[in-house]
């Protein structure tokens, strides 16, 4: 009999409950059919509502007409020069303000008077939004590579130090503590404890950066430039060409999740030792 | 014959400012701790045992006396003095045999020299087979096994023990002690031990000193002359369990005292 009802509850189906259970796991193949289904969900509607002729195909054209748009992108109007003028912009400011912005972070992390010296200044510059910048750096750099560069700069650096001044300020002291017993002189207990400690928390950053370069590359572009996803955009839209418009949107987004899994990828690489 | 003093901790006093207030957190300690010796302070928490360890390790000043090891005043945490913490403190980007060689790599010992010294501490806290293992790999026992075994391998005057098995559950614990006990009856080293608990105090030393709360001060030193290599079945034997009465009393004592005081 006791057999019997184990049988039974080990049999039982899972009902609705058990996946909406706070925190619970769910399969992994119910994971990915949700995951799916909500890309499919925006597909439907979308299609509903063109191939169903409810709005003008001027301002939403078809799931179809859009994918035509992105083939002649491609081969008449020449986008790769386009987006690889955006990725070369986004990876120069990004590079630029990560090779600066990480060693000033961690210096302002470790030591309490570059806190102080840059703390102050870096916390009021952080809060201009870097798309504010734009006039003044058209009036100062003009509207080519590298006023957009300094955009990103602007827009990358102030938020990252501070960020990596987070990261180098929570490494465990226990771990430095640690090091002086061992032998560790200061330099040493930088280099070998504060900065391996803080790279886990530095490559998740720069993931987290580089996804607000590109927001700020396309406003930039938006607002004046001769090449780039950017500038595509805005021309398509004083030709009113919408599918233009929406695959250059799509196309940004792609790249955004590129470059995020790429960063994922790295760090799963880098650091397996990670609890 | 007797040893001479390793450690002599004299006439330390330290005081914290914590909301404006003036906390004397160690009151005047006076302590000598002999070559060889292992010696534990027991006290509850916050009697201040731990500041008075951290100020042996050069981690924090005290605010009067000083602190000798080898005849030798202690400015600054060094070599000379390892440490294991309470918490959790291998470093997680370090497999089991770097973190053991951190000490060695920083004093600019040869590659190979570190490797064998490292093998033979990892042997030593009974790690075999776990060389390559991050510390996340790790339980929160064996994490304590390589601290010991880090610590070791610098070759310290004295290691300075915090509460090693704090955290740890009561059967780790007791295991944990066992193999610290083996491996102070092996290498000898003077060792300053810090907990809380009166059985581990006892089973572990050779002399406790018993702590007070607030300020912290030396209330009294108990000798533990059990006979040695110590085993877990000690701890049943009736001169185990008058070392533990006496303990007891003293604490009771303090406790008492403490309350009528407040």
């Amino acid at each position: 009999m006791e057999g019997k009802k184990e049988k039974e509850w080990e049999r039982a189906p899972r009902k609705i409950e058990d996946f909406l259970s706070p925190r619970e796991p769910i399969p992994k193949s119910l994971y990915l059919i949700l995951a799916l289904s909500s890309f499919a969900f925006f597909l439907v509607v979308w299609s509903i509502l063109t191939y169903g002729g409810l709005v003008d195909p001027l301002f939403l054209p078809s799931p179809g007409r859009v994918f035509q748009a992105g083939v002649d992108l491609f081969v008449e109007l020449g986008f790769t020069t386009d987006i690889l003028n955006s990725v070369y912009r986004v990876m120069l400011g990004f590079v630029v303000a990560a090779l600066m912005g990480v060693p000033l972070g961690l210096f302002m992390g470790t030591f309490k008077v570059a806190e102080a010296l840059t703390e102050p200044v870096v916390g009021f510059i952080r809060y201009m939004p870097a798309s504010a910048f734009i006039p003044l750096f058209i009036l100062w750099l003009g509207i080519g590579d590298i006023e957009k560069i300094a955009i990103i700069f602007v827009g990358s650096f102030f938020q990252l130090v501070l960020m990596v001044a987070v990261v180098a300020k929570n490494v465990h002291k226990d771990l430095l503590e640690t090091a002086y017993t061992l032998g560790a002189k200061r330099f040493q207990v930088i280099w070998k404890v504060l900065l391996p400690a803080s790279l886990p928390g530095i490559v998740d950053t720069l993931r987290i950066i580089v996804g607000w370069a590109w927001t700020y590359i396309i406003v930039a572009e938006l607002v004046a430039s001769a090449s780039g996803i950017g500038y595509m955009i805005i021309s398509a839209q004083r030709m009113l060409r919408t599918g233009n418009i929406i695959f250059g949107i799509l196309t940004i987004g792609i790249l955004g999740l590129i470059t995020d899994y790429f960063f994922k990828w790295l760090y799963n690489r880098l650091f397996p030792w990670v609890e | 014959m007797e040893e001479p003093t390793k450690l002599h901790i004299h006439n330390v006093s330290k005081t914290y400012r914590s909301d404006g207030q003036e906390v004397l957190a160690v009151d005047e300690i006076d302590l000598k701790i002999k070559n060889k010796e292992f010696a534990t302070i027991l006290g509850p928490s916050g009697c201040g045992k731990s500041t008075l360890l951290r100020i042996v390790a050069g981690l924090i000043k005290p605010t009067k006396g000083i602190v000798r090891l080898d005849g030798n005043v202690i400015t600054r945490p060094g070599q000379d003095r390892g440490m294991v913490f309470q918490s959790y403190t291998l470093f997680p980007w370090l497999t089991v045999t770097e973190n053991i060689q951190f000490g060695l790599e920083i004093s600019g010992m040869p590659k190979a020299r570190q490797e064998q010294i490292a093998q033979e501490f990892v042997e030593k806290v009974g790690l075999k087979g776990f060389e390559k293992t991050y510390p996340r790999g790790l339980s929160g026992g064996m994490k304590q096994r390589v601290a010991i075994a880090r610590a070791l391998a610098n070759n310290p005057a004295i290691l300075l023990l915090d509460e090693p098995f704090g955290a740890l559950d009561a059967q780790t614990r007791a295991l944990m002690q066992e193999l610290l006990t083996q491996i102070w009856e092996e290498l000898h080293k003077t060792i300053l031990f810090v907990t809380h608990d009166v059985e581990e105090a006892i089973f572990l030393s050779d002399r406790v000193f018993m702590m007070t709360a607030r300020p912290g001060k030396i209330k009294a030193e108990i000798d533990i002359s059990l006979e040695r290599p110590r085993s877990y079945e000690i701890k049943a034997t009736e001169s185990f369990l008058n070392l533990k009465k006496q303990a007891l009393a003293l604490i009771r004592e303090e406790a008492i005292k403490a309350t009528q005081y407040k």
